[in-house]
């Protein structure tokens, strides 16, 4: 009957052998035999489980980049935008400005128009007079409590008056349905010549005067020979607008 | 006989690396499904005793070198469960169906008996213990079967020529 369960008895006393003293005792067996006879299974086990535990890390991280990216990106963004604020210049006349982003736009090619996102819950009203950084964007022709659509000086239904920053030759500047803006109007003989800055007019009742408009291009006589007329390099590139500022009247 | 004992191990290796690898995936109220206890039951029932013996004594030493504060318990659970699947079995026929349902449910409940006593005495026996106990068998149970039968079809699968 011993040499029936022979096996099964040796197989007993190594377990005890194993399973006997204090759990120190037991680890210190598992350890020697993990790194002697069992090596490559618990160095394989131990390589996986590192695999799994550096995914983890790594995805962790990953978002972690992703979020700093993000928060980076937006800081950026608002630096861009505290800047351009810094750069507008105010007419005594004007209380403040409302800075706005640009959220789509309105009609087809030349006769386009800006969407912007404040509208009269900011007090914006129907023509108030809109710039940004650089130059004269437009007015605002339609306002709506969450936003507003501005008609860009690009539009050939814009007209303003302005000048020439030098000699303040008066004008009227005026957008062609094929593109090119032009100051119209100007009286034959005035002192106006290529490369000149053009301002807002100190006639216009919409803008403070002295805002940058663009500068003279190229200067050619109108069809009726009564008046000349200046191409102009606008200083705003209305299609690559991001933030305009509205400007809002002091009462 | 030294082949069919290698091709065993090898197959206790495969369930072992399964065991520590994938089985923790689902883990059900941190009690993680042992599915070495169907593969001891099948071993004990397709081979000789002693050579199921020793490659489940192997395997468990190899899967406890995993756990060290516990070293040796599995080992001696696995030769407990192992004479004991070779006891019951004598007396039925080597195809039986139900003796294999039964030592299966015997390696189970002697495995969660032994767990009990032993977390009783470290912890104090309590009734939250012995719910814990009970859910656990369960689920282990339930898992066995799925892997003994699975072990069982596929140790019946062979790969036929047939000549036209």
């Amino acid at each position: 009957m011993i040499k029936q369960y022979l096996v099964p008895i040796i197989l007993f006393v190594l377990c005890l052998t194993m399973l006997i003293g204090s759990e120190e005792s037991r680890s210190a067996r598992a350890a020697f035999l993990g790194n002697t006879v069992f090596y490559p299974f618990t160095h394989s086990i131990h390589t996986m489980r590192s695999n799994e535990e550096l995914k983890t890390e790594l995805t962790k991280l990953r978002e972690q980049l992703a979020g700093e990216r993000l928060k980076n990106l937006q800081l950026q963004n608002e630096l861009k935008l505290y800047d351009w604020a810094a750069t507008v210049a105010m007419d005594e006349g004007l209380s403040d400005f409302e800075t706005c982003e640009v959220i789509g736009y309105s009609g087809a090619f030349q006769m386009r128009n800006l969407i912007v996102n404040k509208g009269s819950l900011r007090g914006i009203k129907i023509e108030s007079p809109v710039v940004s950084a650089t130059g004269i964007v437009g007015k605002v022709v339609s306002v709506a409590p969450g936003h507003c659509v501005v008609m860009p000086f690009s539009n050939p239904d814009f007209q303003m008056p302005v000048m020439d920053k030098n000699t303040s030759v008066q004008g009227i500047l005026q957008s062609d349905i094929h593109g090119p803006v032009s100051m119209n109007m100007i009286k034959i003989g005035s002192q106006i010549s290529v490369g000149d800055t053009i301002v807002t007019s100190n006639l216009s009742q919409l803008y403070p005067k002295a805002y940058p408009v663009g500068t003279v291009q190229r200067i050619k006589e109108s069809s009726d020979n009564l008046f000349i007329s200046a191409e102009l390099e606008p200083f705003t590139q209305v299609e690559n607008l991001e933030h305009v500022f509205i400007l809002r009247r002091r009462r | 006989m030294i082949l069919k004992a290698l091709r065993s191990w090898v197959l206790g290796l495969i369930l072992l690396y399964i065991q520590i690898m994938l089985m923790p995936m689902i883990s059900i109220a941190g009690w993680i499904p042992n599915i070495l206890i169907p593969w001891a039951v099948f071993l004990v029932w397709t081979r000789p005793r002693d050579i199921a013996l020793i490659v489940t004594f192997i395997i468990t030493v190899m899967y406890d070198t995993t756990q060290p504060g516990l070293f040796g318990y599995s080992p001696l659970m696995f030769l407990i469960i192992g004479v004991a699947v070779s006891e019951v079995r004598k007396p039925f026929e080597a195809e039986s169906k139900a003796a294999m349902m039964i030592s299966l449910v015997m390696a189970n409940l002697i495995w969660f008996l032994a767990l009990w006593l032993t977390l009783g005495i470290t912890h104090g026996f309590s009734l939250q213990l012995a719910t814990l106990n009970l859910i656990a068998f369960i689920y282990n149970l339930v898992i066995s079967l799925a892997v003994y039968w699975l072990l069982y079809y596929i140790s019946r699968l062979r790969v036929v020529r047939v000549n036209e």
